[in-house]
């Protein structure tokens, strides 16, 4: 350990646990507790802003307060990952499941994912989707070609309603909602006009997102989504309209077409 | 157990994807049906600002005891079926 | 590369003024937009590169932590990179600070001690950062709420011994210059004399600060961005610009956002004491 290293774990140390232990390495006159406290407050504020941010209709249904005490203890176990502050929050999913003060509230684990998913789906990187013609021509190169997805593209599980609930506070006054169990998978992602779409995917339309995100070659991945069609025509409906609505890209390997 | 990886040849993959193109819908008639947003995207967290309520003691409300009198108190009360209706 | 002469000054690009900056040309320098809020794709992306496209554009890091005693980050180096090739900026520029280490991070940005391993961190990785993204940069001398002890180097030092070892320029924020000078005890005209005039600061920032009290009854000045400069700040705005020439100069404004009107009226503001210096130095030269 060198003395930067030490300075700085110490800092940061104290920035999320409202210690004072880089006391030691401070001029004591120009410097002081209070002083020292305000990188750990605007860390505490900089970061609730930033979940509210991201998680804007879990906020409005537990409430300003309630959400300002979720998301201190939310920081303290999931700090900022990465100088971005949009990466901070992608756990506060896992993290309501554990919540004790949200347990009455068993669906706020779904919405968050949903708004998670949303959220990064929006500010995802860019990339060339593939058409038919392309996709095509991709099987035709390459046997073993790997059908690759948007990187915009969330599959989420849920055990509620939540997208639901979501749709219902995208209103001004949110009218009465019914809570409803129920096992969905979801695909979030964002489309040729930049806008995201949210749909419910059949089992075996998650089953082969599921290979293509896992690269499974497409013909293998085809294969294995096959075994749970009931539907073959639905099926092939649900991939057509993923290829239009660029579900799936072209990776730089498939220049050909 | 080789023979279900077969089922999919590249024959059949290939009518697949061909039977696919001609199924597929112009992109704006595809997304009729769909859950979309699409307002302005809030991703402006980024800034070098310091909070001006940043001396205000964070830390002391952090030791207070009666934290936990806070109970959700947003529209969760619009959410009804707290006992979990089960759909079948 | 396009060449600006920035004779106009610019103000911070914020979301809420995006509509209005693209529906018609605003009377403004140049626009500085804050890298990371660009980062991935996507609407902010692709109306950034519309701005862009109408006004020159500087790109602002508030999260690299050039300063961190460990790595710098390759992912966020490859979206500032990536950034720097769409948009064309006419200045890249990032802070004397760090905000993560060890896979931690935190939205602010922190102070370094002036101490020779910070020197030689710090010089590394502006090196790194410049190789990586073929481009000087500009560095931020920050606004400081404390200090550490048993320092080798002043600030001032350390900034003048950066840019002698790497070559990068100084981006020199006025406010935080006044901000620090209160709260640490110095004095802001010396802060200045300190910093070598060889045509190194190549931008100025200016903006608002708070004077809060602290728990313990002290004051503190916050550099908040979310006020219009103080005339204190004008003042040593104006100092600066007798010192360093007639350098492309921001205003910053990030809480408690006005409409776009009132940051252009205080862009204004910065041109009238550029002209006004500049005609200072035309009587001398008469």
């Amino acid at each position: 350990m060198t003395a930067l290293r030490d300075i700085q774990a110490a800092f940061m140390h104290d920035i999320y646990t409202g210690e004072q232990t880089s006391a030691i390495f401070l001029d004591a006159s120009a410097s002081s507790p209070a002083r020292l406290s305000i990188y750990s407050n605007n860390t505490a504020l900089g970061l609730a802003d930033v979940l509210a941010n991201a998680y804007p209709v879990v906020k409005r249904i537990v409430g300003e307060e309630f959400f300002k005490t979720l998301a201190r203890h939310f920081l303290k176990a999931h700090p900022q990952p990465a100088g971005n502050r949009h990466m901070f929050g992608g756990d506060l999913a896992t993290f309501l499941k554990g919540f004790v003060p949200a347990s009455a509230l068993p669906y706020l684990s779904d919405i968050a994912a949903l708004e998670w998913a949303y959220f990064q789906s929006s500010i995802a990187d860019d990339a060339e989707n593939i058409d038919f013609n392309g996709l095509t021509a991709a099987m035709s190169a390459d046997p073993a070609f790997v059908l690759a997805l948007h990187p915009s593209v969330h599959v989420i599980e849920q055990s509620y309603n939540a997208l639901d609930i979501w749709q219902e506070h995208q209103k001004a006054e949110p009218s009465t909602i019914q809570l409803t169990q129920e096992e969905r998978t979801l695909v979030v992602w964002r489309t040729t006009d930049d806008s995201v779409l949210i749909r419910k995917a059949s089992p075996a339309f998650a089953s082969l997102l599921d290979c293509c995100q896992k690269d499974i070659s497409f013909a293998e991945a085809m294969t294995i989504a096959g075994e749970g069609v009931h539907d073959m025509n639905a099926f092939q409906q649900e991939f057509a309209e993923a290829v239009i609505l660029r579900i799936f890209a072209r990776t730089k390997k498939e220049t050909y077409s | 157990m080789k023979l279900s990886k077969s089922l999919m040849t590249v024959a059949a993959l290939g009518a697949f994807v061909a039977g696919a193109a001609l199924m597929a819908p112009e992109a704006q008639a595809a997304k009729e049906g769909y859950e979309m947003c699409s307002g302005i995207v809030k991703a402006g967290q980024n800034d070098c600002q310091a909070n001006g309520h940043s001396c205000a003691g964070q830390a002391k409300v952090d030791a207070a005891a009666g934290e936990w009198i806070y109970v959700p108190k947003g529209t969760c009360e619009k959410i009804v079926g707290g006992t979990v209706a089960k759909k079948m | 590369m396009q060449q600006h002469t920035l004779e106009r000054s610019g103000i911070g690009l914020r979301s809420p003024h995006v509509r209005e900056l693209l529906d018609s040309k605003a009377n403004i320098g140049f626009l500085e937009a804050h890298s990371e809020n660009y980062f991935g794709g996507g609407q902010p992306r692709k109306l950034l590169k519309q701005i862009s496209e109408m006004y020159p554009v500087t790109l602002h890091g508030v999260g690299l932590s050039l300063g961190r005693a460990d790595g710098l980050d390759e992912e966020h180096i490859r979206q500032i990179k990536s950034l720097v090739e769409d948009m064309n900026p006419v200045f890249v520029s990032d802070h004397l600070t760090w905000s993560g280490y060890s896979h931690i991070h935190v939205p602010d940005l922190l102070p370094i001690p002036f101490i020779n391993e910070a020197l030689d961190v710090f010089a590394a990785h502006v090196l790194e950062f410049q190789d990586k993204i073929g481009r000087q940069i500009i560095v931020e001398n920050p606004s400081n709420y404390l200090a550490f002890a048993n320092l080798d180097y002043t600030e001032t030092e350390f900034l003048n011994a950066l840019v002698d070892r790497t070559g990068c320029g100084l981006l020199l924020d006025i406010n935080n210059i006044a901000v620090s000078a209160h709260n640490l005890g110095y004095y802001a005209l010396s802060y200045i004399k300190d910093i070598k005039d060889d045509g190194r600061v190549k931008q100025f920032h200016l903006a608002g600060y708070q004077v809060n009290e602290l728990e313990d009854g002290g004051k503190i000045y916050l550099d908040t961005h979310g006020k219009p400069v103080y005339p204190e700040v004008w003042e040593l705005y104006a100092y600066a610009l007798r010192r360093f020439g007639d350098v492309p100069t921001l205003i910053e404004w990030d809480a408690d956002i006005p409409a776009l009107d009132v940051l252009i009226a205080e862009a204004a503001k910065a041109d009238d004491v550029r002209t006004r210096v500049k005609g200072e130095r035309h009587d001398r030269a008469a």
